[in-house]
């Protein structure tokens, strides 16, 4: 019996997960009521090449919605759509309760934040910061006012009259997201703001960013192809897999129930363990997958049999990576609880973690009753 | 450490010896022959001071050569390199036929100027030139630009643009690939002008490439006067006679090398102080990456 398991081959690299407190200070900025955004049916054909395959998805006002995937599944040439620099080849973009058509981007009511944070490297911080206001001749005092706001806000007063190149990494990303935040538009779109930074810069970025989100009450559509940004930043998380939506739905609900093989194995570090059901002894259709989370494992006297094949010690936990029948499978456990003698072990696992997915489409199936 | 400076400097000796050879020691000789007198037959050269700088001041021709190549800059500077510009704007884009452009543009450069002159004399010639059968669809008379003292420094001065453009272009062309896109697509979003995108994100971002090709235009403002032997050979009446041509008629047909050297210092000095100057002045206003 041959049973492979589906996961599209994608295996997301395993992330540190440091927090950090933040130490930002507050005002407030605008004062419109930041409206939604619904995809409907939108595509975009490149020649030879579907980037984005009849997506629907709707981005609720006020939240951050996170577009989530791997390099390459379409994710940046929405939220390009969304923007007005790509111009979709089916389906519409509805802002609010108008539909924005073929809309320049300046007229979208909308920022951005790019990858690169694509600064212009010959002006000052201020002078980047205040460049959309001048472009739109808004008056000195305004200007100044509003600079004023938003550098205190992002923590960027003693920098004003730096070029970008005399910033650190994490100090561009705040003037990027200055310059976002001083137009006062409602909806703010990221494109993996936090891809050029460390890891522990990186954490402490996605907490300043969401609290920014929720402070201004932004509708932030923010793509990353991390998982922990994901998790700890998103209300809604959208997956995306070749063009497609893969699951959609609250963090806890996509880490909680995959919708599908390829969710089970992109979210979560270490991902879930897909294991054949019968290795596990579990009575279902032939070759069905089982997935089973790592923390939902725990070392017994007794249960299936599991061969150890080696252990990695984190600190507070440690992962465990097991035969099972063929499989390798990893579990996690409280570092403290120690690992018995020799390397024969015996696992079981909360039947309410227990997953099933249909091994032809990787599609999770119902729970059994 | 020592061999490292031996080493570097055995590597380096080939073009000092080549660069030394053709430009320092004759440049050190230029200078040393301007200051003695032109050897002549039975008379060998001697020392004669300021004598040949005193005689220049006072010779009109100089003058009228200095005068005339301030004008031949004054057109051919700015004009080949807004040209240039305008080109490389013109097909950095996608669109269709680009890499047609960006040939027929880049064609001139890889013509000999003297080709380049013999077309234009075929332009301008009198009567049945390609301006002058133009000129007669619209009932206008035959005109001899080259021939006529007033147009004749224009009529060259408008060779050397369409011979150079193109070969600047490229730096252009070079410069405005590196500009990141998103730094457009960002301008774009808080709604700047194509305008404004360019006057306060292109423009100073290629600057460097500005001052570039602008000590380069300016070099071969006074360099580049192959099309002058070609067309006009400094005439009518001095009219196209640049200073580097000038120089050429005293050194090499009235064999007056001392004077030759004296004018030749002279446009050194000249080229030097507004190479300096353009680096010095441009430099503090340029962000270099």
């Amino acid at each position: 019996m041959n049973c492979a398991i589906v996961t599209d081959g994608y295996y997301p690299v395993r992330m540190g997960n440091g927090m950090a407190s933040s130490t930002m200070t507050f005002a407030t900025a605008g004062g419109r009521p930041a409206p939604g955004i619904r995809l409907r049916g939108l595509g975009k054909e490149f020649p030879g090449h579907i980037a984005v395959d009849g997506v629907d998805v709707e981005v609720g006002a006020g939240e951050l919605t996170v577009l989530l995937g791997p390099s390459g599944c379409g994710k940046s040439t929405l939220l390009r759509m969304i923007a007005g620099f790509e111009s979709p080849s089916r389906g519409e973009i509805v802002l609010g309760d108008h539909s924005l058509g073929d809309l320049p981007p300046a007229k979208r009511d909308i920022a951005m934040v790019f990858q690169n944070y694509a600064l212009f490297p010959h002006l000052t911080v201020a002078e980047n910061i205040t460049f959309g206001l001048s472009v739109r001749r808004t008056g000195r005092a305004e200007t100044a006012e509003r600079l004023a706001a938003v550098a205190r806000l992002m923590g960027l007063e003693t920098l004003l009259e730096r070029k970008p190149a005399q910033l650190s990494g994490g100090q561009q990303q705040r003037v990027a997201l200055a310059r976002a935040v001083i137009s006062e538009r409602p909806v703010c779109l990221m494109d993996e703001p936090l891809s050029n930074l460390d890891a522990k810069l990186r954490a402490e970025m996605r907490v300043e960013i969401r609290n920014l989100q929720k402070r201004l009450g932004l509708t932030m559509v923010y793509v990353t192809h991390d998982q922990v940004e994901a998790m700890t930043m998103a209300d809604r998380i959208v997956l995306m897999n070749a063009g497609r939506v893969e699951q959609e739905g609250r963090p806890e609900e996509i880490y909680a129930h995959p919708a599908s093989t390829f969710a089970a194995r992109f979210i979560g570090s270490p991902p879930m363990n897909l294991i054949p059901a019968a290795a596990l002894g579990i009575a279902a259709p032939e070759c069905t997958v089982a997935g089973l989370r790592p923390e939902d494992m725990t070392l017994a006297g007794a249960g299936v049999a599991a061969r150890l094949v080696g252990s990695e010690y984190l600190g507070a936990d440690l992962f465990v990576t097991l035969d099972i029948g063929g499989t390798e499978a990893v579990l996690r456990q409280p570092a403290r609880a120690g690992l018995p003698a020799g390397e024969a072990f015996h696992i079981t696992w909360a039947p309410d973690a227990l997953r099933l997915f249909d091994p032809g489409t990787g599609r999770a199936l119902p729970p059994r009753q | 450490m020592k061999r490292e400076w031996i080493y570097a400097y055995l590597m380096l000796l080939p073009a000092l010896v080549v660069l030394a050879t053709f430009m320092h020691v004759p440049t050190v000789e230029t200078f040393i022959a301007s200051f003695w007198s032109t050897a002549r037959g039975m008379r060998p050269s001697h020392f004669v001071g300021l004598k040949n700088y005193h005689r220049m001041i006072a010779d009109p021709t100089f003058w009228q050569a200095m005068h005339n190549n301030l004008i031949y800059a004054i057109i051919t500077v700015p004009l080949s390199m807004g040209l240039a510009l305008v080109m490389a704007l013109l097909v950095q884009g996608r669109l269709k036929g680009t890499g047609f452009m960006r040939m027929a543009f880049f064609t001139p450069t890889v013509l000999p100027l003297i080709a380049v002159a013999n077309i234009w004399i075929f332009f301008y010639t009198p009567g049945f030139g390609l301006i002058d059968q133009i000129r007669g669809l619209f009932g206008l008379p035959a005109s001899n630009l080259l021939g006529t003292g007033s147009t004749a420094l224009y009529a060259v001065s408008a060779v050397a643009v369409w011979k150079q453009a193109g070969f600047f272009m490229i730096f252009y062309l070079a410069a405005l690939q590196t500009i990141p896109v998103s730094l457009i697509e960002a301008a774009q979003l808080e709604g700047a002008s194509r305008w404004q995108i360019f006057r306060r994100i292109t423009l100073p971002l290629i600057m460097p490439t500005t001052l570039f090709i602008s000590v380069n235009a300016v070099i071969d403002a006074v360099r580049l006067v192959d099309q002058i032997f070609q067309m006009t050979q400094g005439g009518p009446n001095n009219a196209t006679a640049i200073l580097f041509y000038y120089i050429y008629q005293v050194g090499f047909q009235f064999w007056d090398t001392a004077y030759a050297a004296t004018l030749t210092v002279v446009m050194i000095v000249i080229l030097s102080v507004l190479a300096l100057g353009q680096v010095l002045f441009l430099d503090r206003r340029i962000h270099y990456k």
